[in-house]
């Protein structure tokens, strides 16, 4: 713990030792309140000169003194600052000494070829804003980025439908971060049967958070009202009484609990984060149906680009000298990019046997014992004939090769 | 956190060292600029008073001589106080952001893990400051400024500095080179720290212009005082220049024909981009660009390509969009098994077994016993339609 401690804030606290900020803000104060001094004494001189003042000779003839005096002040305390000035930036060199030339890596040819590639890099990011709900947002940038003038009218209408269509689901999620969930509840009712086939649970989901606001209220928003949550409960919870009875069981039995939640074993279900969840779900849902991604696909690349650079900035320099190749032009990288759980979306199946990955050509093939080895293995393990009975080689069971099946991840 | 991963951490902030040297150059250049003000202006208005006044005598009726002096000194001072004012702003703008900035990578280097929420947080505004940066490099001002103030990051994106460059570059376009002549006697000493010759090429493209004008005593003069000095460095092409003289615009002869080719005003823009862009430690390239075309790499898988095994969730399975940037860059590299479940998109692993249907269909234990209990049992290939008994799906053993 205390370790963490001190490792908090490491980059921020380097800064605030080289007082850059504060230095910053005297050398400021104190040049300009020596101008401001200056101009005062200006218009005190020309004053005494102008009434011809007895000290006004004397008082002109020390204005060069005052001016450099000033001047001398100011200068020192650039001075100053210029050291704390150094000692970040010295601070910053150290920080940064591997010079991650990102430039050294970057291969134009890969990714803008051609006019068309950029457009379409510029249409993925007017579909992310669109998901993300930036719409006007996205029309300024389709506008200024001129993706309308040279797409063709179809991908202009399909843009617009799915503008429409986030544009619903938007509408809907900044309501229940407010807490009301009828226009939810309306979107679920309309798609029930679509939902079903997706084996979506957000029916119930949205029903189930509904009768929690009703019987407990929601801080600030509304107050609980148990008849009325009652009465919901008999109204809703019906259809839903095959697939849910464990869930509506509990849902129940809160009514017992309700200003005593909190002691309760039902405590959980009053927390606020169900509302975070539920637009989680709904989001995800609702991309489902739509046969989109549950994420952002250019925030899934470049988080996954991002995570891949420092990995293939080492080997693309390695590449380059042994020979002499750009990572880029590659059929396939020489290294696996280490990938994070939700950033894998295909299986890879590695033989156990051969090492060899599975291909269409030569596919998985699960024995009789459960054990999986490719094709290629498989006849070998046979001597080459499918109808020879050999032993796993990873448990003591016994089978041939025509016993085994051909499996799809 | 695993050492792993506070090194996977470091090694992202170490990809961010422009976030912080960006503002720490715009803050050494105002600082400069304070200093020269108070260093070389505020001196010489302390001399020239010094000189002045010596000369006044008041009892011999210099009273009128005196005044004027002390009006142009107080003239002169709140000049030299508004730009001092003006500097300064920009110093403690400055300041501020290379904190906020410091802040912000102190952030990532604080996540619990890159699993946490709050990882992903911080990478959604690196989404939006790629977006941004990747906005102000193709002139799309207006966007990056709406997304810059709707994501609430101004402090980490550098809006000004490209609409510095963009109104050069402009003006390169109208065919116009003062505004980035300027621009390279600002920056005189750090040009001259990394050799480049673009002031050399911006009095080319004058020289150019006065002999495609034919102007040509003009054109001698311009030689003569802005070219030939260069001489030592750029000899070839000072002899160009002068041989210049002798073609008409619309030569034919290659070489000379291409000095008076309009693309050259093109490369001038591009060159100056390009030097912008090292002078203040930012890459030429978006880190838009380099990043995608580094995640489609990692992300792309020949599966991706066939219709029976893509993934509505993979980017690079997308065919109309992200297949096609994918088109150019390398396949992923794989060594080791890593199954995905095609219903959840979960690693099926010993925590949860990759279940074989009778159809040899793959699925995870959990998607498939979730789908047994609220069907009595039964569960359902999504990828062929058939339906079996739970009771017949078998663990396979494929780790
Ligand atoms: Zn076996
Ligand atoms: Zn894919």
């Amino acid at each position: 713990m205390n370790k963490q401690t001190t490792k908090q804030m490491e980059l921020l606290s380097d800064f605030d030792k080289s007082q850059l900020v504060d230095k910053q803000g005297t050398t400021a104060s104190t040049t300009l309140n020596h101008i401001d001094g200056i101009l005062a004494e200006l218009v005190r001189v020309r004053g005494l000169v102008s009434l011809d003042e007895s000290g006004s000779e004397a008082a002109l003839q020390s204005l060069p003194l005052f001016l450099k005096r000033g001047q001398a002040a100011s200068l020192e305390s650039h001075k100053s600052l210029h050291s704390s000035a150094s000692k970040v930036a010295k601070a910053v060199e150290k920080r940064f000494k591997q010079d991650a030339n990102l430039d050294l890596i970057w291969n134009p040819r890969a990714l803008s070829t051609t006019t068309t590639k950029e457009h379409t890099l510029n249409k993925a990011i007017e579909q992310h804003l669109i998901r993300e709900g930036r719409f006007s947002l996205a029309a300024r940038f389709a506008h200024e980025a001129q993706l309308s003038s040279s797409s063709s009218q179809t991908t202009e209408s399909s843009d617009d439908a799915l503008n429409a269509k986030f544009n619903d689901m938007f509408s809907i999620l900044s309501h229940i971060k407010q807490f009301n969930l009828d226009p939810a509840i309306n979107w679920v009712n309309s798609h029930s049967t679509q939902l079903a086939h997706i084996d979506s649970t957000l029916e119930f989901s949205v029903t189930r958070l509904q009768f929690l606001k009703l019987l407990f209220g929601v801080a600030g928003v509304s107050s609980g009202d148990r008849n009325a949550a009652l009465q919901y409960a008999q109204l809703k919870f019906n259809a839903f009484k095959d697939q849910h009875m464990k869930e509506i069981q509990k849902l129940m039995c809160c009514l017992l609990y309700t200003s005593k939640i909190n002691q309760s074993p039902y405590k959980a279900l009053t927390e606020t984060t169900a509302w975070s969840d539920l637009s989680h779900q709904f989001t995800r849902d609702f991309c489902l149906l739509l046969s989109l991604p549950a994420e952002s696909p250019l925030h899934t690349c470049i988080s996954v680009g991002v995570n891949a650079l420092p990995t293939i900035i080492k080997m693309s320099s390695i590449l380059k000298e042994q020979s002499g190749l750009e990572w880029s032009s590659t059929g396939e990288l020489p290294v696996e990019i280490p990938l994070l759980d939700r950033q894998r979306f295909h299986s890879v199946f590695a033989c156990p046997v051969s090492k060899e990955l599975g291909t269409k050509e030569n596919p998985p093939m699960m024995m009789v014992c459960g054990h999986v080895v490719c094709n290629e293995s498989l006849k070998r393990l046979g001597k080459g004939s499918m109808t020879n009975k050999f032993k796993c080689p990873y448990c003591p069971s016994e089978g041939k090769g025509e016993q085994a099946i051909l499996i799809h991840f | 956190m695993s050492t792993s991963e506070a090194k996977k951490l470091e090694a992202l902030v170490a990809l961010e060292q422009a976030l912080v040297k960006v503002p720490l150059e715009q803050f050494k250049r105002a600082f400069k600029t304070s200093q020269k003000h108070v260093e070389k202006e505020w001196a010489a208005l302390a001399t020239s008073a010094q000189e002045h006044i010596a000369k006044i005598d008041l009892k011999n009726g210099n009273k009128t001589e005196a005044l004027k002096v002390i009006d142009s000194l107080t003239t002169r001072f709140t000049q030299l106080k508004k730009k001092l004012q003006e500097s300064k702003e920009e110093e403690l703008l400055y300041t501020n952001r290379i904190r906020i900035r410091l802040q912000h990578l102190d952030d990532l280097l604080n996540v619990p893990s890159q699993e946490s929420p709050a990882f992903t947080r911080w990478s959604k505004t690196q989404l939006d400051r790629i977006l941004v940066d990747y906005m102000l490099r193709e002139g799309c001002f207006d966007s990056a400024k709406e997304l810059a103030g709707e994501a609430g990051i101004e402090q980490l994106v550098d809006i000004e500095l490209f609409a510095q460059s963009k109104m050069i570059e402009d003006a390169l376009k109208r065919r116009s080179c003062v505004e980035c002549l300027a621009w390279c006697k600002e920056n005189n000493s750090a040009l001259k720290k990394i050799k480049s010759n673009l002031e050399f090429n911006l009095r080319m493209q004058e020289y150019i212009e006065l002999v495609r004008a034919q102007k040509l005593n003009e054109a001698i003069l311009y030689l003569k005082k802005h070219l030939t000095p260069c001489a030592d460095v750029h000899l070839k092409e000072v002899q160009m220049a002068a041989a210049l003289l002798a073609f008409d615009p619309q030569t034919l002869c290659g070489r000379y024909k291409s000095l008076f080719d309009a693309t050259r005003w093109n490369l001038l823009t591009a060159q100056f981009r390009a030097t912008n862009c090292t002078l203040n430690t930012l890459t030429t390239q978006s880190l838009l660009h380099t990043s995608l075309q580094a995640g489609l790499a990692a992300l792309k898988t020949p599966q991706c390509y066939d219709p029976e095994t893509r993934n509505v969730n993979c980017p690079v399975c997308n065919a109309s969009v992200y297949g096609v940037l994918a088109e150019g860059v390398p396949f992923s590299h794989h060594v080791n098994s890593c199954l995905v479940c095609r219903i959840t998109g979960e690693i099926m692993d010993e925590g949860n077994f990759p279940m074989v249907l009778p159809n040899g269909y793959v699925y995870s234990q959990k998607a498939l016993e979730e789908m047994a209990l609220k069907h009595d049992g039964v569960v359902t290939c999504p990828r062929t339609g058939q339906q079996f008994m739970a009771s017949q799906m078998r663990k396979a053993f494929a780790i």
